[in-house]
């Protein structure tokens, strides 16, 4: 396996002559480690809470009693509950965590003002607990991925506001003259949210649009959520991590701004694929097929991208906690998109839509792309804000392994039975009590493979919070910024 | 790509594409829709142009009183997450087969909503016609009580928190629910089941939810 | 929807093509400023002297101390 050559190393005109202004990675690590851990930690507390709301919901899909007796457990506030806690709970705290952290380092400063970003996170995790008791308690607004109701979303927009400010004054005032490829997503990601945020808020839950224009501000919205805000964030850590680890640069820089462009220009009019056969007029619903047809273009490009620059170092790809979880989540983006792309088709739609076959393509997504490469970033950030390693190399295994099971065996069982469910649905002679207790058994596949994932996400946690606050027997590293030299032969 | 202004621009310009393209655009086409009715007829000054028949009921019609209650009750418990509300049209999947409704649902059905609640999942069966079926105010009660007593083998969760058990205090309530004999869901002896107000709320608007007229876009075949 | 309708989307229409333009024309400009050029050393923009080219820089944990 190769180490650096110590005979020859690569001219950077970028390390070297204006060294006098460019920090040590060491020093920006530090400034921005308090920040970084809050969003961590918060991230992986509701990554837990959501898992917990996960597993009772997968048993009540097909366990319609388990749990029914208390209206706070109620299934329809649960799933809202899921997935609000996933998305803005997890999600968004992953992303503050490592987008920001990446931000800094490639503008090559230590921070400023992080105490503002500490104030930020706390706003979002009170709002965002706020939100979820209202769901509970049946104050959720019934819109599909906006469901927290009014009264703690303000405190999510200030909180945000303080968030994306910050990170575009990192940009703004950042030392160095070039501009990588992670900071336009990152950035892109930071100022697109809250125009989507707001809009939908207006025009859905605060000054209601008249009817369906609802619905195409919802799916617009929702839509973009996925494919503006966590999407360029998952990129941007693929972009970064992938050739930081193997040393090497992005095999195609120039494939690299095609990809974003076309991703920005294309992305944003997918949405509408949530709505085909639906009481909106038609142009609107095709536009939304061309736009997720087109998404093809950024995928391949990316995909290419990705592939070219680990291709001939799987070793070195298996033996990096960091790689093992990018590089699985960069081949299921490839995997995702494409399949999204055929569900936009009205004739594969006719069959998928409203069925179970969409939630797996939501979690393929969501999970196998974006969570996956999150972890990664997570894996590769943390020994360098506490300058200790992980603990243990068994629990990340244990964490790859139920993650990599459980995500895959979620997706094929909803895409299976979903299929199913969704011919069976086109056939009027076939009961619908049928169709429903045919999906009962992809449904228990279902849970199973949710236990897998909470092996996945415990081992994870485990591991981190020993990491954080055991710090007498965990090895303290040496070196300014690196774990200890890596050895021949790599460890594994 | 170093120039923060431009690449600004061209991130705000991406976005800004499709906000007009599909959210403004269906603002102006969409946001000025109003109720009709079922058929038109040719304006007597200008026969060229279509106008609404003089006298005759516009729909969809502004749902009011208890059936609105209900649509916060419907909201509260997220019954869109298992429930759809519009029905394609026929040569796309299977909904008028199935008797989910006369005719697919168009825009101008869902201006009169404050929230508009298409739904993207069918767990359960849409519900867009659901009180065009033949499904009385009874059966509601009983299915949303324990759907196994109506539906055996459905997924859906009970909503028995919806509903009170009491002791029958001389004559059982006119409201009570009608078990059907010998049910293993039904109360213990001496023991009635009576709606809530929520719950009585919540059925109102289910029989509410009819696509029973025509539109002159969507006309009845 | 008759012709009426999508004539009162012609503003919104052409305001639409001429985002689009705006931002074919940004990247038209970058790119005859010269951004796109020499994208080898960009993409090099990432390593440091910490963290340099040609070192891979993760592995997993070991467990004995050395």
């Amino acid at each position: 396996m190769s180490t650096s050559p110590s005979n020859s190393p690569k001219e950077n005109p970028y390390s070297s002559a204006s060294a006098k202004v460019r920090a040590e990675l060491s020093e920006i690590d530090a400034s921005i480690r308090t920040a970084a851990l809050f969003f961590v930690t918060s991230a992986i507390v509701w990554l837990l809470i959501g898992t917990v709301f996960a597993l009772l919901v997968a048993f009540k899909a097909h366990e319609p009693n388990f749990a029914s007796t208390y209206e706070f457990l109620t299934f329809g506030r649960v799933r809202s509950a899921h997935l609000n806690a996933m998305a803005l709970g997890w999600t968004s705290n992953v992303i503050f965590a490592v987008g920001l952290w990446i931000m800094a380092r490639l503008s090559r400063f230590p921070i400023n003002h992080g105490g503002m970003l500490l104030i930020a996170g706390f706003f979002w995790n009170i709002g965002l607990t706020l939100g979820i008791y209202g769901i509970l308690f049946g104050d959720l607004t019934s819109v599909e991925w906006l469901e927290i109701p009014h009264y703690a979303t303000p405190l999510l927009a200030i909180s945000y506001t303080m968030i994306g400010v910050w990170g575009i004054m990192a940009f703004r005032f950042r030392k160095g003259d070039h501009v990588y490829v992670s900071q336009w997503y990152i950035l892109a990601a930071l100022f697109w949210f809250p125009w989507l945020y707001v809009v939908a808020q207006l025009m859905i839950i605060w000054f209601p649009a008249r009817g369906v224009v609802q619905s195409v501000t919802n799916w617009w919205f929702a839509h973009n959520f996925l494919g503006l805000w966590m999407t360029p964030m998952a990129l941007a850590t693929a972009y970064y991590l992938i050739p930081k680890v193997l040393g090497r640069p992005i095999y195609s820089y120039y494939l690299s701004v095609l990809g974003f462009w076309s991703l920005a220009i294309f992305y944003n009019w997918a949405g509408m694929h949530h709505l085909i056969g639906g009481p909106i007029p038609v142009w609107i619903i095709s536009a939304g097929i061309v736009g997720s047809v087109m998404m093809v273009v950024p995928v391949i490009v990316v995909g290419i991208n990705h592939h070219m620059s680990v291709v001939g170092f799987h070793k070195e790809v298996w033996h990096s906690p960091t790689l093992r979880f990018i590089v699985f989540g960069a081949i299921s983006y490839t995997l995702v998109s494409l399949l999204g792309s055929a569900m936009a088709l009205r004739s594969v739609n006719e069959i998928t839509h409203f069925t179970h076959f969409t939630v797996g393509h939501a979690h393929h997504g969501v999970y196998a792309f974006f969570t996956m490469i999150m972890f990664g970033g997570v894996y590769y950030m943390m020994p360098r804000l506490l300058k200790r390693e992980w603990p243990s190399a068994a629990l990340i295994k244990l964490h790859f392994w139920g993650s990599a099971i459980g995500i895959t065996l979620m997706v094929v069982a909803l895409q299976t039975g979903g299929w199913i469910q969704g011919m069976q649905m086109n056939n009027p002679d076939i009961l619908f009590l049928d169709i429903v207790q045919g999906t009962i058994p992809w449904l228990k596949a279902r849970s199973v493979s949710g236990l897998f994932l909470t092996v996945g996400h415990f081992a994870f946690a485990i591991n981190f919070f020993w990491m954080l606050f055991a710090a007498g027997s965990v090895r303290a590293k040496e070196g300014p910024t690196l774990l200890a030299k890596i050895k021949e032969g790599g460890v594994a | 790509m170093k120039n923060l202004p431009l690449l600004f621009c061209g991130i705000f310009f991406a976005l800004a594409f499709s906000f007009t393209g599909l959210i403004l655009s269906s603002h102006i086409q969409l946001g000025s829709l109003t109720p009709s009715t079922e058929t038109m007829t040719p304006s007597e000054l200008d026969p060229s142009v279509m106008v609404m028949v003089e006298g005759e009921t516009r729909f969809p019609q502004q749902a009011v009183g208890i059936a609105q209650q209900g649509k916060d009750v419907y909201i509260s418990m997220g019954c869109i997450y298992c429930h759809s509300q519009h029905v394609r049209r026929a040569d796309f999947g299977a909904d008028i087969a199935r008797g989910w409704g006369p005719r697919q649902t168009v825009a101008r059905d869902y201006v009169t909503q404050a929230r508009v609640l298409l739904g993207t999942m069918r767990t359960g069966p849409d519900l867009a016609h659901v009180g065009g079926r033949p499904l009385n105010a009874d059966w509601h009660h009983l299915h949303l009580f324990n759907p196994q007593i109506t539906s055996k083998g459905s997924t859906m969760p009970p909503y028995a928190f919806l509903y009170d058990t009491q002791v029958i205090d001389g004559a059982p309530s006119a409201d009570a629910l009608q078990f059907p004999p010998g049910s293993e869901y039904g109360p213990e002896e001496g023991y009635e089941v009576v709606p809530t107000r929520r719950a009585v709320a919540l059925v109102e608007y289910l029989l509410s939810l009819k696509i029973n007229y025509s539109l002159p876009e969507a006309p009845i075949q | 929807m008759d012709a009426q309708n999508y004539l009162d989307l012609l503003p919104i229409i052409l305001l639409g093509v001429a985002f689009f333009a705006a931002a074919v024309g940004a990247l038209y400009w970058c790119a005859k400023r010269g951004q796109f050029r020499d994208f080898n050393a960009q993409a090099s923009v990432i390593f440091t002297e910490e963290e340099p080219e040609g070192e891979v820089s993760d592995t997993f944990p070991t467990k004995k101390k050395r």
